[in-house]
């Protein structure tokens, strides 16, 4: 199969400061990656540089063959799509518009909306629970509602590759894992894929198939979740002694 | 409100007020001279009134007006904040001193527009570099740089005004306070409305989508970068075209479109032609009232759009802390 995207010895900065090193990795339609590493590790910079928002020092980065900083931002979004960390609203904007946003990338010049896109923006909104705040402004909504209109808008996107900062974010923890799983659910599998950075050890085991660990140093490791996911590894990530207890499916880690 | 609704609505305005405008001024004329005038060219004295004076200063206003709250709004989506508007961050201060050292220099009249969008342009550069815009979103250190580049131009002005032989410091001072008197002509104006309005609306989407931020804009597809140079070269040829033809009048940059987005959001498509009605309005109501309340003196129009303005943007703060 073709790969989604694909990092060549990509290095990474952010400022002075020297991150990812070196990183080769691919990513198939259809697979669910969870990135973890400890703060300031390269995991939002990884994200955004995926997304064409960062500048790659050394090395390269294809979007379905292409080099990403050859391609149209229209272009790049039709196949990279990015939940941000935090959102901020300082002009009034219904719920409604802001997930038809999504549909920009595949409009043509006059962005007027057709019936598909309209179509599209309202099974996304069902998804995320939207329907009745529809009309609302974002602006008066509260951090979890808002999380799930951003993620609406993603879902609406139509994306290749879904890019997830810290999705999690102001999710109620009952609601976290199903919301997260509904979102997955939803793209197809053979063209469609998923990466996730995540604080929670336990909840990238949950959601991800495989996952990508940032280390401090710059060096990085990355497999299939079972391989990757031990005692010996999340104790070199976070630099602090890590216990793993499982109970049936769940996979939980806890320092000390 | 719906589009199709606000549009008649505020071009019913203007149209009232365009009345009002021709019908009343320092020279009462009654209605019937008026008429008279306006359909057959009958009393000599109100036929001159109305077509040399009234009319054109009229439409002036409405241009005027409309340049300069259009030019607000475009800086408010540039930056991403409703306290934003040329008047206060500076734009318009580059200008006016632009035109003042034209003025001074004895320069011909078509070279103060030069001057006045070269005067812009210099001081929304410093802006954009000193207020962290590229790094940060902070509005308290884009306000302070705005004030502080509205000061140093302030000081400019009057150092060339210290500089400038009396005879010539009436023009000059009414020029600076926002006097549509003086109107020349209305060509200029109406061009560089009909230039930027296509360009704008036809960009209502993206322009839109910037509002939610350039990262996640871009992440959407956005060309931020050729959003913000549309709005930024907009922004400073409306400014200063408006400036070097009435001189700086502030406020209608704030107050009209923050009208509009109260009333309809904030969809570009909508707001731009109902912010540059909305604009039209307040500054022929605004010369209006210059003309009237105190007849037969005359009054500058900015002063009244400023006691206009000021109430709102302390309303504005307040409400952003």
């Amino acid at each position: 199969m073709r790969p989604l995207a694909e990092c060549n010895r990509v290095c990474l900065e952010a400022g002075t400061t020297r991150l990812v090193q070196e990183l080769t990795w691919k990513l198939l339609p259809g697979e669910c990656w969870g990135i973890l590493g400890p703060n300031g590790s390269g995991k939002t910079t990884l994200l955004q540089a995926l997304a064409g928002l960062h500048p790659v020092v050394q090395g390269e980065i294809r979007l379905a063959g292409n080099p990403v900083e050859k391609l149209s931002r229209k272009a790049i979004a039709r196949q990279v799509g990015l939940l941000f960390q935090e959102t901020h609203y300082p002009f009034p904007m219904r719920v409604r518009e802001l997930v038809r946003a999504g549909r920009y990338a595949w409009q043509n010049w006059s962005g007027a909306n057709s019936d598909r896109d309209e179509e599209i923006s309202t099974r996304a909104m069902t998804v995320m629970h939207l329907e009745t705040l529809a009309e609302r402004h974002v602006n008066s909504l509260s951090g979890g509602e808002r999380r799930r209109v951003a993620l609406a808008t993603l879902l609406s996107q139509q994306a290749g590759i879904q890019l997830l900062d810290e999705p999690e974010n102001h999710l109620d923890p009952g609601i976290r894992v199903k919301l997260l799983e509904g979102f997955i659910d939803q793209l197809d599998n053979q063209k469609q894929s998923t990466v996730m950075v995540l604080h929670e050890p336990a909840l990238a085991v949950r959601l991800c198939s495989h996952l990508l660990l940032l280390f401090d140093d710059g060096d990085y490791l990355a497999g299939a979740t079972d391989e990757v996911a031990t005692e010996e590894n999340m104790t070199r990530l976070y630099g602090t002694p890590f216990h793993a207890v499982r109970s049936g499916k769940i996979l939980l880690f806890y320092p000390g | 409100m719906q589009g199709r609704l606000l549009i008649p609505l505020l071009l019913l305005c203007l149209l009232l007020v365009t009345l009002l405008s021709l019908l009343l001024g320092s020279v009462h004329l009654p209605p019937a001279d008026i008429l008279s005038a306006i359909l057959f060219r009958g009393d000599a004295l109100a036929s001159e009134i109305l077509w040399d004076y009234r009319l054109p200063r009229t439409l002036f206003a409405i241009l005027i007006g409309a340049m300069l709250a259009m030019a607000g709004a475009m800086m408010q989506t540039l930056l991403r904040n409703p306290l934003a508007d040329p008047y206060i961050l500076g734009t318009s201060g580059g200008a006016a001193a632009g035109v003042l050292a034209a003025f001074y220099l004895a320069l011909p009249a078509w070279f103060h527009l030069v001057a006045a969008v070269g005067g812009a342009l210099f001081s929304t550069i410093l802006l954009l570099l000193f207020s962290g815009f590229i790094t940060s979103r902070d509005t308290n250190r884009l306000l302070l740089t705005g004030i502080v580049l509205t000061n140093g131009w302030g000081a400019l002005i009057t150092f060339l005004l210290t500089l400038s032989p009396s005879s010539s410091l009436p023009g000059m001072l009414f020029w600076l306070v926002g006097d549509l008197n003086e109107q020349a002509s209305l060509s200029v104006p109406v061009l560089v409305l009909l230039i930027s309005l296509p360009p704008l609306l036809f960009a209502a989407k993206p322009l839109d989508m910037l509002l939610l931020g350039r990262q996640q804009a871009a992440s959407l597809g956005v060309d931020v970068p050729r959003m913000h140079l549309l709005l930024l070269g907009f922004a400073i040829l409306l400014t200063a075209t408006a400036v070097a033809f009435a001189g700086p009048i502030g406020f209608v940059g704030l107050v009209a479109p923050h009208i509009i987005r109260l009333i309809s959001g904030s969809g570009h498509r909508l707001l731009i032609p109902a912010t540059a009605l909305l604009g039209g309005i307040l500054l022929v109501t605004a010369d209006l009232l210059s003309r009237t309340l105190v007849a037969p003196r005359m009054m500058p129009a900015g002063v009244f759009m400023t006691l206009l303005g000021v109430p709102l943007f302390l309303y504005l703060i307040r409400r952003q802390s």
